[in-house]
């Protein structure tokens, strides 16, 4: 369905100089520096698939949905989607996606909801009984029916939300982008949304792509997930590999029956990072340099175990540690120059 | 809360510092549209020129001023447009339309003040890159008459400084009142057009027939082009010149106080959108 | 609000609203439209009625835009009470050529105010994207998004001025009738080419003012015969920025003046050609659009 080939986008930064001078002389200045926001991005997206996008701000994950659904134009690389190229057949491509940005609304502020609806009906030439039946399905996940008469700019945050939803998809495309949509909602619009999301993947077989900071939401809602920092992809596989991939650790905390068995010797060769407290052992481990069978299986051999018990790396530390090493990379290489 | 000074505002004289240096930074910052404000300001002196000059082909005097003073007072008129015109309207209503005008008021200082200096920052940053420019290229090629007294020049810049006054003070109104309206930029067009008609910086406003005259030369939009522009072309001699003067300190004075109260009225008598 | 065992979580997200009852959903659509120009009619029909239903607003744009337009002509009326001609060319040639061009510019602001919102609230804030996601030309969008009947007085006021002017006039003939839709058509063509023009700049270039009010204030000098200009200039209005195909050339025909006849001739092309010319450097511009927050 998404086809991007070695995608990229670059934008023309202007430098500015200091002080008035600098500014003066910049008035006679058109040039600029070119500065890459996406960099050879390689993704395909398969129907039916709902893939999350992450990244820390700044990485490129708007720049690419923007260039998927036509906004942008890529500056290098081949993209297709649906067969079509965004940009160049950008009318006839719109009619296949449903766009929804959290941060901006898609309908008009001055329009009553239900207008906007009728003329993006209208606009998509949507049939009337089609039309109907699917603000029934919208009304009976979303609940829109009492918000249609209101003007857009008077809805608050989540209910402009559930309606630029609804419009997104009035048209019925095969395929979604939602870039932030959870962005500062509580947590009951969040769940609905997530809900809608899967609904509309299962019974109409729409594709989704989402961005998000919120890794509840991949974690809720994306079976796929692509981690983009730089303009680059850096992971792309199944959520729960993710973590992994990230250097994620597992947990195992192990309660001894005596106390004098907690000793180092316990862990020797043993890859892991352990701290001992008491008759209480804490191990921490990556799924691919030993499995928790190995583990219990040694620590049995070695002492009396009286509990145990294994957690999984939570992926918003996991995430969040990633961000700040890419943050702090950032940095150096700003000093650097 | 009001736009009068509160208790933890920062002194004036801060206030004037900052609101002028943003507002300089501003200017470099779009300093393209300077440029583009340059060449168009260029080309509408020189067809304003122009005309005059055809218009005074085989005629000596019109209405009592000659082609030398004419063409000067046409082309100053229009050239100090850029030095004088503001946007604070526009800025204004902006702000109040994404909900911002409530994030502004928190700021330390007194709102109306603050944007007064930061457009006068704004106005004296486009003086050197596009009025003074203009002036020169102008004052070269289209043999504009230079005043002949030296106090000339004081008095226009202190006109000048009068003018912007007015100016600022006319387009805050406009902002304000845009609060109660749904489309700024209509009222934003309709401000820039009756400027541009009524503020004599396309024709002296003695030329305009009839009952017209008195009426244009009563309101303040005067103090704007016609004024300045008359004190370059000397045509008020030396020991009147403090009546047009003060006529635009009045009006200044009088934009100045109403500004500030009808901020006041339009903050009390409008919910904030968005806030 | 109705009270629902169905939908029992609406009380947590809505405000008092207006109890719309059994209505079945979706009863206000009236179906597809047949084309893509009667999608576009809908547009402009919700705009329109958009704009009118803040009645306020809409008075003062009109009255405003009017009273300017109406200003405009006494300018004209307050240079000719002080001399009998300019350059040969007398009051009512002179207000035909004004009436002529105002007529092109009320008209041309009915239909192209977008293009002063383009920079600002489509290119620097974003709502392009908006645009842009639907299957239509984005250029008639924003063009629709800024339908402005307001000034429809003021293009009645422009052939109010023509039609005062024709007193000072030879009579026209059938020809000149049949063709003066047109040539206004071409005209109001003209100056949306030449702005479009310009506004598509600001694909590129980031700033928030707009280069197209400042061209526009040069088209104010489409109303004056341009031969009291120096040659220069004359070029200029007709070859670089050519603002003279808006009134001028037209109206010399209409004047009985027969050196222009000419130019007045191949207006209809020049304006397709600019206009055309126009639509294509803005498509080349839209390919620079670089949405905010991406």
């Amino acid at each position: 369905m998404i086809e991007a080939r070695q995608l990229s986008r670059s934008f023309r930064t202007f430098a500015r100089r200091p002080g008035v001078l600098g500014a003066v002389r910049d008035l006679f200045r058109l040039g600029g520096e070119e500065r890459l926001a996406v960099d050879g991005v390689d993704l395909h997206v398969a129907a039916g698939e709902v893939v999350g996008f992450i990244g820390p701000n700044g990485a490129g994950k708007s720049t690419t949905i923007k260039m998927m659904t036509g906004v942008l134009r890529p500056t290098g690389g081949s993209l297709r989607v649906n067969g079509l190229e965004p940009f160049r057949d950008r009318r006839r491509h719109v009619r296949n996606i449903g766009v929804v940005y959290g941060q901006r609304t898609q309908l008009w502020w001055d329009l009553a909801v239900v207008e906007a609806f009728d003329l993006l009906a209208a606009i998509f030439q949507v049939d009337r009984d089609t039309y109907r039946r699917r603000l029934e399905r919208f009304d009976s996940v979303l609940g829109i029916r009492p918000l249609l008469h209101q003007p857009v700019r008077e809805l608050s945050l989540g209910q402009r939300m559930r309606c630029d939803i609804a419009a997104a998809l009035i048209h019925g495309p095969p395929l979604l982008f939602l870039d932030e949509p959870t962005i500062g909602l509580d947590v009951a619009v969040k769940r609905r949304i997530r809900d809608f999301i899967g609904l509309v993947n299962e019974e109409e077989g729409t594709t989704v792509l989402l961005t998000t900071h919120d890794l509840s939401d991949v974690e809720a809602a994306c079976e796929r997930v692509v981690l983009i920092d730089h303009g680059r992809v850096l992971f792309d596989g199944p959520t729960p590999a993710l973590k992994d991939s990230l250097g994620g650790r597992r947990r195992m905390v192990v309660d001894l029956a005596r106390e004098e068995d907690a000793t180092p010797a316990l862990v020797e060769g043993l890859p892991v990072v352990w701290e001992i407290d008491g008759a209480r052992l804490t191990l921490r481990f990556r799924r691919d340099e030993v499995t928790a069978g190995t583990l219990i299986g040694v620590l049995t051999a070695r002492a009396e175990v009286a509990d145990l018990s294994v957690e999984e790396p939570d992926i918003e530390d996991v995430v969040a540690r990633f961000y700040e090493d890419a943050d702090a990379r950032r940095l150096a290489a700003m000093e650097a120059r | 809360m009001s736009a009068s000074s509160r208790a933890g505002d920062l002194p004036a004289s801060v206030t004037a510092r900052t609101g002028c240096r943003l507002g300089m930074q501003l200017v470099l910052a779009y300093r393209f549209e300077a440029l583009v404000q340059l060449v168009s300001a260029s080309v509408v002196a020189l067809l304003n020129w122009s005309l005059w000059t055809a218009i005074y082909q085989g005629r000596d005097q019109v209405v009592g001023r000659s082609a030398a003073e004419m063409t000067t007072y046409v082309v100053v008129a229009w050239v100090i447009t850029t030095f004088y015109g503001t946007r604070v309207d526009q800025e204004l209503s902006g702000r109040f339309r994404e909900g911002l005008i409530a994030v502004d008021l928190l700021r330390p200082w007194d709102l109306h003040l603050h944007h007064y200096f930061r457009d006068l920052g704004r106005a004296g940053t486009a003086l050197l890159i596009t009025t003074l420019p203009l002036f020169a290229w102008t004052g070269g090629l289209l043999h504009l008459r230079a005043p002949r007294h030296w106090w000339t020049w004081p008095v226009f810049g202190i006109s000048l400084l009068l003018a912007h006054a007015i100016s600022f003070g006319f387009a805050w109104l406009v902002g304000v009142a845009s609060f109660r309206l749904r489309n700024a930029a209509g009222l934003a067009h309709l401000k820039a057009t009756v400027i541009g008609v009524l503020s004599g910086s396309l024709i002296p406003l003695d030329l305009y027939p009839g009952v017209m005259r008195p009426i244009v030369l009563a309101l303040p939009f005067q103090g704007m082009s016609h004024t300045p522009a008359n004190i370059f072309t000397e045509r008020i001699p030396w020991d009147q010149v403090w009546q047009p003067l003060g006529v635009q300190l009045a009006w200044a004075v009088a934009l100045f106080i109403v500004g500030r109260r009808a901020l006041r009225g339009a903050l009390r008598a409008v919910v904030v959108q968005g806030g | 609000m109705r009270p629902s065992v169905r939908r029992p979580q609406q009380q947590a997200f809505s405000r008092v609203l207006p109890d719309i009852g059994d209505a079945p959903l979706g009863a206000s659509y009236p179906g597809p439209p047949r084309s893509r120009l009667g999608a576009l009619w809908r547009y402009g029909l919700m705009r329109a009625k958009v704009r009118l239903a803040y009645r306020g607003d809409f008075l003062l744009n009109a009255v405003g835009d009017f009273i300017v337009a109406g200003i405009g002509l006494v300018f004209l009326w307050a240079i000719f009470s002080h001399v009998p001609d300019i350059r040969g060319w007398s009051f009512h040639e002179v207000l035909f050529i004004w009436g002529m061009g105002e007529a092109a510019a009320g008209l041309f602001f009915v239909l192209f105010q977008g293009l002063w919102a383009l920079n600002q609230q489509y290119v620097l804030r974003g709502e392009l994207d908006r645009v842009l996601l639907r299957p239509l030309d984005a250029y008639v969008q924003i063009m629709l998004d800024h339908l402005n009947l307001e000034d429809l007085p003021v293009a009645l006021l422009g052939l109010g001025m023509m039609a005062w002017a024709r007193e000072g006039l030879p009579s026209f003939s059938l020809a000149q009738w049949l063709m003066l839709p047109v040539f206004l058509a071409c005209g109001v063509l003209v100056l949306a080419g030449v702005l479009t023009a310009f506004s598509s700049l600001g694909f590129r270039i980031l700033h928030r003012g707009t280069a197209v009010g400042l061209v526009y204030q040069a088209s104010a000098f489409n109303r004056y015969p341009i031969d009291i200009f120096s040659r220069p200039i004359q070029r200029l209005l007709t070859w670089v920025v050519p603002f003279a195909f808006v009134a001028f050339f037209p109206a010399t025909w209409y004047l009985g003046r027969t050196r222009w006849l000419g130019w007045a001739a191949v207006q209809p092309v020049v304006a397709v050609a600019v206009f055309g010319l126009a639509r294509w450097l803005w498509g080349r511009g839209l390919r620079h659009y670089r949405s905010p927050g991406s």
